[in-house]
């Protein structure tokens, strides 16, 4: 499921520092506001997907500014419902290392909440300082024998100041995430049918299955009647600019723990830099901008070891220790080219090589290493044509060569005649939605009615095809969107 | 040309990325040395079997002592649980350490082996998970049983031997009895009830690879409304039923028509509170004794009462590890939380109820060497639930 926008501006490494100054409104500079529905179906997906997905959603934005105070500000809300869906309990399964998996095929509910703002105070310095803060809430739920509700709640505040001067320009920025996530889940009717059955996945889908409620499983033991997830990162970001040419770098840190009041499962520390460099040029028919991008992400997740112990008949954890089970490398770079013409019109070209290298060392002395790179190639456009506005966008992807695996064993002297568990099957159908040659393409349709009231009326139509699929259900994904709505 | 971009790409991303993981068991092991310290009398030998189990991650590493009776391995930070075994002719060693955090660098034990002797009486099967109560829906547990079985080759009696389970009924609950060292107390902390067969002294004989059948609640044909259940009505079957101190009907439904009154367990003190007798449905640690004294006279004595500690209503009965003639420790497969109960000289291992409500039962396996020999079913016997039992899809008596 998709989530709604958000207008963070550390998202994307084209928004740069000195918030709202430098954020791309998701709306025309006025306001909007719109309704939504939308139709995902195909099953090129992973079993954490539904096979077909209803979306109904309401969001609004707008900017203003006012005695040199910019003010911007956007709140939505999402419904989604799908069906036959399973796997990952977790909102947006693969956004932390640890997951957790059931496999009662049916519809879940999503519900997504945002909000966010920021303001910029345009002074008669060369200093603006600005701040964007953002929240959303998603509750995620499954009714079935098997039920579990999964909340989730997004915070970040962004302050930042820019500095303008005649021969450069540079700014400053604080970023502040913190993400939480908790599972309940129950069970109703029989405790014996296979299917209650959880996976507690570690990495690489190496895991614990257990009955859901089995301790292994950490979603419902004595102390804590949930599995709690929660991340908080603290990071900078630096730009400077000289003339048309522009740089800058971001660097987060990320402290993300698995549990609470002091029972800590896992901690799952991370860096992540992020570095940009573009050219601006301006010529008369329009702007050109060409960037090169870069990021390098850094994740390992440790296992506590952690024990009860009862002192004068409080029992409290503690933790003797800790074991790296899971670690990775990401790394995205490429080029990219936009163009915005004086007449409306603008297009986009991207190219992007990803290459991440993971390992899970769940028990020793096995070592699981795998390693992929992939090619992306994307292209969009957008052409205003009278109260029209056609969209397209084209995409293809590729993985490079093979993923490659290896195992390795430390010690062989060790009598070992077990191998960690792996839901293997799962992982090559997560690893084809990336790994298979694809290509993808959206058409977007926007008319805006004539009169005084400027509503308009979108749709579009996203489908991406796959080629030598041999895991997954199917080879083909749509989503159909409509909108309706009011700029101001 | 595509290996030529592929490789400019990579080499792009290694230089860019710094994209190599290093093998965190480089640095991040512990140095583990266990040595088995055999009692007075027995010299120390090599070629014991030491197996390390990593509590919460489900792998056992397997090592073997040397002549000084010493093994060495490195492994990660953990709990294990440690087992030493060895046999020399009729004499069984066994020694266990439990919960033992493995964290500091190098860890250096000493597990002291403890001398025990195959059984005669030996526990054969255990049904205690329940099963479905397909076809109708939910699930069913009225239908526990154990099955003894007689291991010698002679005739032994039945009357007069004492059953029971061991304090705390789950073997993931926090376990009362471990002291600040994490050793176990030197008796068997009986909980909820003791049970005894009657008799005079020869009025239930087992013979020589014989099975008795002792029902811990309904001596009925459960499979006849329940067809993935058992029928525990058959004659010869020994039943656990005493509708004074455990009243409910469901769980103690009067015993079926083939069951004589005679082969009614006899309730040697009820300590719980209990309407039904208390027995964990997927992990008991579950002993077989027979008392050096009447059994009345010792649980009249208030000295082997003891309450459980940190509750003012539940006591147990302190029997002597020495009484033990067979014992079973059953951990939850659901938990990797597990907690030993008995000690190496009773079992030095466990079994796993994997699943409970699935008509899984826990069953000895048979030394089918010793069964040629002797010509009759010989089980498997070395104190170590862990070598002896593995867990049945369907209990042995279901048809």
């Amino acid at each position: 499921m998709n989530a709604i926008r958000s207008h963070s501006i550390s998202r994307s490494l084209g928004l740069l520092v000195a918030g709202v100054l430098t954020c791309v409104p998701l709306f025309a500079q006025e306001g909007e506001a719109r309704l939504y529905g939308q139709f995902t179906s195909g099953e090129f997906r992973t079993p954490s997907e539904a096979s077909q997905l209803w979306t109904a959603g309401a969001e609004a934005g707008a900017t203003v500014d006012k005695n040199g105070l910019e003010f911007n500000g956007h709140f939505g809300f999402e419904f989604n419902y799908g069906n036959n869906m399973m796997g990952s309990m977790f909102t947006s399964p693969g956004y932390y290392p640890i997951d957790i998996l059931e496999f009662t095929p049916g519809p879940k509910t999503k519900q997504t909440y945002a909000i966010d703002g920021g303001v910029a105070w345009h002074n008669r310095s060369r200093w603006t300082p600005s701040v964007q803060v953002a929240f959303k809430g998603v509750n995620y739920a499954k009714r079935k024998d098997l039920r579990y509700t999964t909340y989730r709640q997004e915070a970040n505040v962004e302050p930042a100041i820019r500095y303008d001067g005649d021969l450069f320009h540079f700014g400053l920025g604080y970023l502040f995430e913190k993400t939480s996530e908790f599972i309940q889940a129950e069970q109703i009717g029989s405790a014996t049918a296979d299917s209650y059955y959880a996976f507690l996945d570690k990495g690489m889908r190496f895991g614990t299955m257990q009955v859901w409620n089995g301790s292994g499983t950490h979603l419902a033991e004595s102390g804590v009647d949930r599995l709690p997830v929660q991340e908080i990162s603290h990071g900078a970001n630096l730009m400077l600019g000289l003339g048309p040419v522009e740089a800058q770098g971001t660097y987060r840190y990320y402290n993300g723990i698995v549990g609470e009041k002091g029972y800590t499962w896992f901690r799952f520390p991370s860096h992540k830099i992020e570095v940009s460099l573009q050219w601006t040029h301006n010529t008369g028919a329009g702007e050109h901008i060409v960037r090169a991008e870069y990021s390098w992400k850094d994740s390992k997740t440790f296992e506590t070891v952690l024990e009860r112990e009862t002192y004068g008949g409080v029992t409290v954890p503690v933790i003797y220790g800790d074991n790296i089970i899971y670690g990775s490398r990401e790394m995205e770079a490429g080029p990219s080219w936009e163009f915005t013409s004086e007449k409306g019109w603008s297009m986009e070209a991207r190219l992007t090589v990803d290459h991440s290298a993971t390992r899970s060392t769940l028990m020793y002395p096995y070592l699981y290493y795998e390693e992929s790179t992939h090619m992306k190639l994307e292209a969009s456009s957008s052409v205003p044509l009278g109260r029209f506005i056609l969209s397209a966008r084209l995409g293809a992807s590729d993985l490079l060569g093979d993923r490659s695996h290896s195992v390795e064993k430390d010690e062989t002297n060790l009598g070992i005649t077990s191998v960690p568990t792996r839901l293997k099957d799962w992982w090559d159908m997560e690893s084809e939605i990336t790994d298979a040659p694809q290509i993808w393409w959206k058409l977007g349709l926007r008319y805006t009615f004539a009169g005084k009231l400027p509503f308009f009326l979108e749709a579009s139509f996203e489908g991406t095809k796959a080629f030598k699929v041999e895991n997954l259900p199917g080879s083909f994904r749509q989503t159909s969107q409509l909108s309706f709505g009011y700029s101001f | 040309m595509q290996n030529k971009i592929i490789a400019i790409l990579l080499g792009l991303a290694v230089l860019s990325g710094c994209m190599d993981l290093d093998s965190p068991y480089t640095t991040g092991l512990n140095d583990l040395t266990v040595t088995a310290r055999y009692p007075e009398g027995y010299s120390t030998r090599g070629g014991a079997q030491v197996k390390v189990e990593s509590i919460s991650g489900g792998v056992t590493y397997t090592l073997t002592t040397d002549g000084n009776g010493t093994a060495k391995t490195r492994l990660p930070d953990g709990f294990y649980r440690i087992r030493i075994s060895d046999r020399d002719g009729e004499n069984v060693f066994n020694g266990n350490l439990d919960w033992v955090p493995v964290c500091d660098g190098t860890v250096d034990l000493v597990i002291d082996v403890l001398r025990s002797k195959a059984g005669t009486l030996v526990i054969k099967e255990i049904y205690c998970g329940g099963c479905p109560k397909d076809p109708e829906e939910g699930t069913y547990q009225s239908d526990q049983y154990l099955i003894i079985h007689n291991n010698d080759n002679i005739p032994v009696a039945l009357d007069g031997l004492c059953l029971g389970s061991l304090s705390p009924y789950n073997s993931n609950s926090a376990n009362p009895w471990v002291n600040s060292e994490g050793t176990l107390p030197d008796f068997l902390p009986i909980i909820q009830a003791v049970w005894r067969i009657g008799g005079s002294g020869d009025s239930f004989m087992l013979g020589p690879g014989e099975d008795a059948v002792i029902c811990l609640r309904g001596a009925i044909d459960h499979s006849a409304q329940y067809p993935l259940s058992v029928n525990l009505n058959r004659p010869g079957y020994f039943v656990c039923y005493n509708n004074v101190y455990f009243p409910n009907p469901t769980y103690h439904p009067v015993p079926g028509d083939q069951i004589s009154q005679d082969h009614y367990l006899e309730v040697v003190i009820k300590t719980g509170q209990a309407n039904a007798y208390t027995f964990s449905i997927n992990s008991p640690a579950v002993v077989i004794f027979r008392p050096d004294e009447d059994i009345y006279d010792f649980v009249a004595r208030p000295e082997n009462l003891v309450q459980v500690p940190g509750s003012s209503v539940d006591r147990v009965v302190a029997v002597p590890e020495e009484w033990v003639i067979d014992g079973v420790e059953v951990f939850n497969g659901g938990s990797s939380d597990n907690h030993k109960r008995l000690g190496p000289t009773i079992d030095a291992g466990y079994v796993i109820q994997k699943e409970t409500f699935k008509g899984r039962s826990l069953m000895r396996k048979t030394d089918s060497d010793a069964s040629a020999l002797q010509g009759f079913e010989i089980l498997k016997d070395t104190n170590n639930s862990t070598e002896d039992f593995y867990e049945r899809d369907t209990q042995s008596l279901h048809k």
